[in-house]
């Protein structure tokens, strides 16, 4: 859905700090969301950690910079990282150009599927939280 | 040695260099600070503060009470750490530690110590190529900046370091993040990486 100038895939799970994950059977990918990409301006740097990482859910396990921002990942699952978007190491503006597809970021072996629930999901839930994080960083 | 930390703030000393005046307030906080340790000197793990300490007008209450400032660098190479490493090690000059205060040879007396394998990179010293990092590059232009830090890492590549040293955060910072995956070198400060053989050697 549009939620205001950020397009929100209805389809999609939300890590809360604008990361979405894509259900694709065995694997979930995960990317940034529109609402960080701009938010965040053209990125320059996203750590890409060597495959087989094991992921603990809410734990830190890589970093994105833009010029004016140094964010954090943190694992919206817990499992392991199996794969990564080599073309961000050369080209991280694709985040911007394309955050729900050619600026896809990783690729994650989930241990427990069911830890999906903890995400945001629906339009209804979406909504609310995007409309709350618009007024948030207005403020700031 | 007797030592203490302060909660130290910002030097404030790259506001100048990029345009803005030097923040007195903060300037203000970390002489208090310092004075209300009554040390008889002051070591920066970062070069540009030990040159800010230095050479900055703001700062100079530090040398009129007599206040000796020293960069780690300075401070480490009169220790042996009873520690070392056969990997290829080379070192990039920070330009805050080389260019700008001349400190090209304390930093190599602390490697050769530990890295008898210590290999130069084609530029070094004063032609040391930069990390990209400086002067507000990275925070302006950060694109070129990862250009420029890529350039640096092409040459500890090509001499083939197993580990790139150097004695700046900006400098570790910007290499750090412009590693290709499929450079295996670490980059590190020398009191990291000095830490990590003590810890792996038990000392």
């Amino acid at each position: 859905m549009q939620i205001q100038e950020y397009n929100m895939p209805d389809e999609l799970y939300y890590e809360e700090n604008h990361f979405w994950v894509r259900d694709e059977g065995e694997l979930l990918v995960m990317g940034m969301d529109d609402f960080a990409q701009k938010m965040a301006g053209e990125i320059v740097y996203v750590q890409l950690p060597d495959e087989g990482k094991v992921l603990k859910k809410g734990k830190k396990f890589a970093k994105i910079e833009s010029g004016k921002w140094l964010g954090k990942v943190y694992a919206p699952v817990s499992g392991e990282l199996v794969a990564v978007n080599e073309d961000l190491e050369t080209n991280p503006g694709l985040i911007n150009e394309d955050c729900y597809g050619k600026g896809w970021l990783y690729k994650i072996k989930p241990s427990d599927k069911g830890e999906l629930e903890d995400l945001i999901r629906g339009p209804e839930a979406v909504e609310k939280w995007v409309l709350a994080d618009i007024e948030k960083y207005k403020e700031e | 040695m007797d030592y203490t930390l302060i909660d130290e703030v910002c030097c404030s000393g790259v506001l100048e260099d990029v345009g803005y005046e030097m923040n007195q307030r903060l300037v203000g906080l970390n002489l208090e600070r310092i004075f209300a340790t009554e040390a008889e000197g002051v070591i920066t793990g970062c070069p540009y503060c030990s040159r800010t300490f230095l050479h900055k007008p703001q700062y100079r209450a530090l040398a009129e009470k007599g206040v000796r400032v020293l960069h780690l660098s300075q401070f480490l190479k009169d220790f042996d750490f009873g520690v070392r490493t056969d990997k290829r090690v080379t070192y990039h000059d920070p330009c805050d530690l080389g260019r700008h205060a001349g400190i090209y040879e304390e930093p190599r007396i602390t490697i050769r110590k530990i890295a008898p394998n210590f290999v130069e990179m084609p530029h070094n010293r004063a032609d040391a190529l930069c990390c990209g990092a400086g002067g507000g590059v990275r925070g302006a232009f950060p694109k070129n900046s990862i250009a420029m830090a890529r350039r640096r890492l092409q040459e500890a590549e090509e001499v083939g370091a197993e580990v790139v040293l150097t004695e700046c955060n900006s400098c570790v910072h910007n290499l750090s993040n412009a590693k290709l995956r499929k450079q295996k070198f670490r980059v590190c400060n020398i009191t990291e990486f000095i830490n990590e053989l003590m810890e792996e050697a038990g000392v």
